[in-house]
């Protein structure tokens, strides 16, 4: 009996296995496509109108635009609605004017006047005027508990002057406003409509629930229908303001397996899929008619050393940190990252005001400087080390997959590493608790701006472990006291040439003494039907931009 | 060595299939690095990583673009090993814990037996994928999960064979001669299990590697960058499109465990009096 048991399980293992090698998503996509077929019997191209089906896994919660934060409330709130500022199309939070047409900053750097445009009519047909815009951001600076206002408190006050001018009062300077702008805590909702079902500029409101089921918006599309973990349906809006596109209905559909996305694809039940990594992307590789692209995100990966000496007096050592950095071999985490990955100097993204990248052909691996480094600091025989490693993944790739290359890479210069991989719940409670000399992480910022980007890396930052400068213990020097200096100066810099200057001078500050090696900024990978579109623009703010879709 | 010959006349060609096969994986893991040609862990490059199956790597590279056939020879070594050690210990420790309960009997038996079969209670993959994750995932702790685990069986199998055979006449003349407990129980009753221990862990041997694998495969097992096959299955599982990298350590598991039941079998059969005159 236990023979037959154990040989029946060994067969059903192999067999399991086989498929899974062989053509890994044939199960569970039949059940998928069957359920597809129905839905699109009712929803596809009924006569004469044009329905772009997206597919794939969102975490939307809300789409309300007051209480949104999660990374894809912005691909619907650009679609759905207005802001004064919007990101422009491609680029990683560059703001551009939207129903602001321009606007004004007094020398304080506190006060910003807006002009606004005065065509701006909403999916309702009331004109969208200033008021709209005081009300819709007095609503969220009255809702203190959403995520949303944690990007709105940076404003003390706002005000309409007349029909097409607003002022906004900061409560400090700060040079990432325009960029903050853009995201969906200052959309701007049709105050007559939004008051008719509970809205309220002054506490109290009550308008969520309306707004997760219709729109309020002056955008290309309005929310017809959302069943949160089905689907979102957005309709054209009849009264746009703006250059109308040819679709009629865009309809998100939330797909939770990669391979049901991927087949779905194939079979022409989806039009775009947005579960794709760099891995998985490579099962559309040569496909007909389907195009894989990607997009720049703001998405990094890096090492973190830290300066700790309790916790392990060699790691610890500046010339070591340095000596890593020049100890990786750059070029082959590019090739794991895959295409579209790019090697950041330090913490400052590609894409943000004066981002570097780390120039390889000068500045990339060199052994025998690394070498003389850990000589300097007194390790040329080299000493052991635990990289601690989250069961994680960066857009696909592995983390043991990057501490196993990083393993050899420091094996060079006599550095001997230990793996240890953990739950990534565990590693950040850890890191946290600033416990681990030597980790892999990654960081996104919450808003597209430099300054998040320093509120995150400076030495010295971050109470109880919530930025990099106290999970690290790196100390607030008079020696590092550039790197603050330099900051501050970004932080209020509104001259954007000057601020990209200023940042850049910053990261070469910052390259010469720091406990992190940045390893990649990864691209987010995706696919779309070619012969439904051209093309299929992406940005990390709005993910795939919606109002830029346009069908051949 | 007469009973390696009588093994070996019997009829029973499994157990010969089985017992080639699992000498087999012995030799390769004693030789994997005579017979591996690259190194399983150094010899990364990038550049060619996914390489199909080519003459050059017999079973292609993986993601680090490491050889796949080296890696599968070395991993032999820490899957055959754990699982003999797991196995070493869960023999240890039930025969002492099953011979004791047995031996005395009673209330003691009963609080001895309802411990173990507490620890039975719980589906055993879960149970060991919960100790392994508490512990922290190492090849140690994975190890000693899977003994923890796995001793119950031993214990209960002992306890049966000493509680049957302890009424037995040479027992009790045994004890008239005036023999100490430990005597009667190491050298009257104990000996009277060996056959059907080795039988059992001939058996679960092919279980514990796979097992291991099964918990490797998970992550709670052995730390990369040290190959080992079902930690191998599980980075081919997230490369679903080379199906190379997961099939050849799959079949190895396969194979090993396979071999190590065959051989389980054809002990049972040839030490079982009563099989053995059915199977002639």
């Amino acid at each position: 009996m236990k023979r037959f048991l154990a040989l029946l399980l060994c067969v059903l293992m192999v067999v399991a296995l086989l498929a899974a090698c062989g053509d890994g998503t044939q199960g569970n996509v039949q059940g998928n496509v069957q359920s597809d077929a129905q839905d699109s019997g009712e929803s596809s191209d009924q006569a004469g109108s044009t329905t772009v089906v997206i597919g794939g896994q969102s975490d939307l919660v809300t789409l309300d635009p007051g209480n949104m934060y999660e990374p894809y409330a912005n691909m619907i709130s650009y679609a759905a609605y207005d802001m004064l500022y919007r990101v422009q199309t491609g680029t990683m939070g560059t703001p551009e004017p939207s129903v602001a047409t321009d606007y004004t900053v007094d020398d304080s750097g506190l006060v910003y006047t807006f002009k606004l445009r005065d065509d701006v009519v909403f999916a309702s047909g009331n004109p969208l005027t200033a008021k709209d815009v005081v009300w819709s951001v007095n609503r969220v600076l009255n809702m203190k508990e959403s995520n949303a206002y944690t990007l709105i408190k940076i404003v003390d006050k706002v005000e309409a002057t007349d029909d097409y001018t607003v002022v906004f009062t900061l409560t400090e300077p700060d040079a990432s406003f325009l960029v903050k702008l853009t995201s969906n805590a200052y959309c701007i909702l049709d105050s007559e409509l939004v008051k008719e079902h509970g809205g309220s500029d002054s506490g109290g409101d009550t308008a969520k629930e309306w707004l997760d089921n219709n729109s309020a918006g002056s955008g290309p599309y309005i929310i017809e229908s959302w069943t949160p973990q089905e689907q979102l349906v957005l309709q054209k809006n009849p009264n746009y303001w703006g250059e109308a596109k040819n679709i009629d209905t865009i309809i998100f559909r939330e797909m939770t397996s990669v391979d049901a996305q991927i087949t779905a694809l194939k079979n022409g039940d989806v039009d775009i899929i947005l579960g794709l990594n760099t891995e998985t992307a490579k099962q559309l590789e040569g496909v007909d008619g389907i195009t894989i692209a990607n997009g720049p995100t703001a998405l990094m990966t890096f090492l973190v050393m830290s300066r700790d000496e309790a916790l392990s007096p060699e790691m610890s050592n500046p010339k070591v940190q340095e000596a890593v950095r020049y100890a990786l071999d750059y070029e082959g985490y590019l090739a794991l990252g895959g295409e579209g990955c790019t090697v950041p100097l330090n913490f400052v993204q590609q894409g943000f005001s004066g981002g570097l990248t780390r120039d390889l052909s000068t500045d990339g691996r060199d052994l025998d400087k690394a070498k003389a480094l850990m000589e300097e600091a007194g390790y040329a025989d080299g000493f052991d080390i635990t990289l601690t490693c989250a069961s994680n993944n960066s857009e696909g790739l592995e983390w043991t997959t990057i501490a196993q290359k990083v393993q050899q890479d420091l094996a060079e210069i006599n550095i001997n590493v230990k793996i240890e991989t953990l739950e990534t719940t565990l590693v950040y409670e850890k890191m946290r608790d600033a416990t681990m000399p030597f980790y892999i992480m990654f960081w996104s910022p919450d808003y597209y701006d430099i300054n998040n980007q320093t509120a995150a890396f400076l030495p010295g930052v971050g109470e109880d472990g919530t930025a990099y400068g106290n999970r690290t213990k790196w100390e607030r020097t008079p020696d590092n006291e550039i790197l603050w200096e330099l900051a501050n100066q970004v932080q209020v810099e509104t001259d954007e040439a000057v601020r990209a200057q200023l940042s850049e001078q910053l990261q070469q500050e910052y390259a010469k003494d720091n406990p992190l090696a940045f390893i990649l900024q990864h691209p987010k990978t995706f696919a779309f039907n070619s012969n439904v579109f051209d093309n299929v623009t992406y940005n990390d703010l709005c993910k795939i931009e919606l109002c830029e879709l346009n069908v051949k | 060595m007469k009973v390696l010959k009588e093994l070996l006349m019997q009829k029973n060609i499994m157990f010969k299939v089985g017992l080639f096969i699992f000498f087999a994986w012995i030799l390769i893991a004693i030789l994997a690095p005579v017979l591996s040609p690259f190194d399983p862990i150094n010899d990364q490059d990038i550049v060619r990583k996914f390489e199909a199956p080519s003459s050059e790597h017999w079973f292609g590279t993986d993601e680090l673009g490491r050889d796949v056939f080296s890696r599968v020879l070395y991993a032999s070594r820490v899957s055959i090993t754990c699982g003999l050690i797991t196995v070493l210990i869960s023999l240890v420790v039930g025969v002492f814990f099953g011979g004791l309960a047995g031996y005395i009997g009673g209330v003691v038996d009963d609080v001895m037996m309802r411990f173990s079969e507490m620890i039975q209670s719980f589906p055993p993959l879960i149970l060991a994928m919960v100790i392994a994750a508490a512990l922290g995932p190492n090849i140690s702790n994975s190890v000693l999960a899977m003994a923890i685990i796995w001793w119950p069986n031993y214990a209960r199998l002992t306890r049966s064979i000493v509680i049957s055979i302890k009424g037995n006449d040479y027992v009790t003349a045994s004890r008239v001669l005036g023999a100490t407990h430990t005597r009667i129980l190491g050298k009257e009753l104990l000996p009277n299990s060996v056959g059907s221990m080795v039988v059992m862990c001939t058996l679960d041997l092919g279980n514990a590697i796979l097992m291991f694998s099964g918990l490797s495969f998970l992550g709670l097992g052995i730390q990369p960058p040290v190959p080992e096959w079902g930690a191998m299955v599980s980075e081919g599982v997230r490369n679903s499109a080379k199906w190379w990298i997961s099939t050849f350590p799959g079949l190895a598991i396969f194979t090993v465990a396979i071999g190590a039941n065959f051989i389980g079998d054809g002990l049972r059969d040839y030490l079982d009096p009563k099989m053995r005159r059915t199977i002639g």
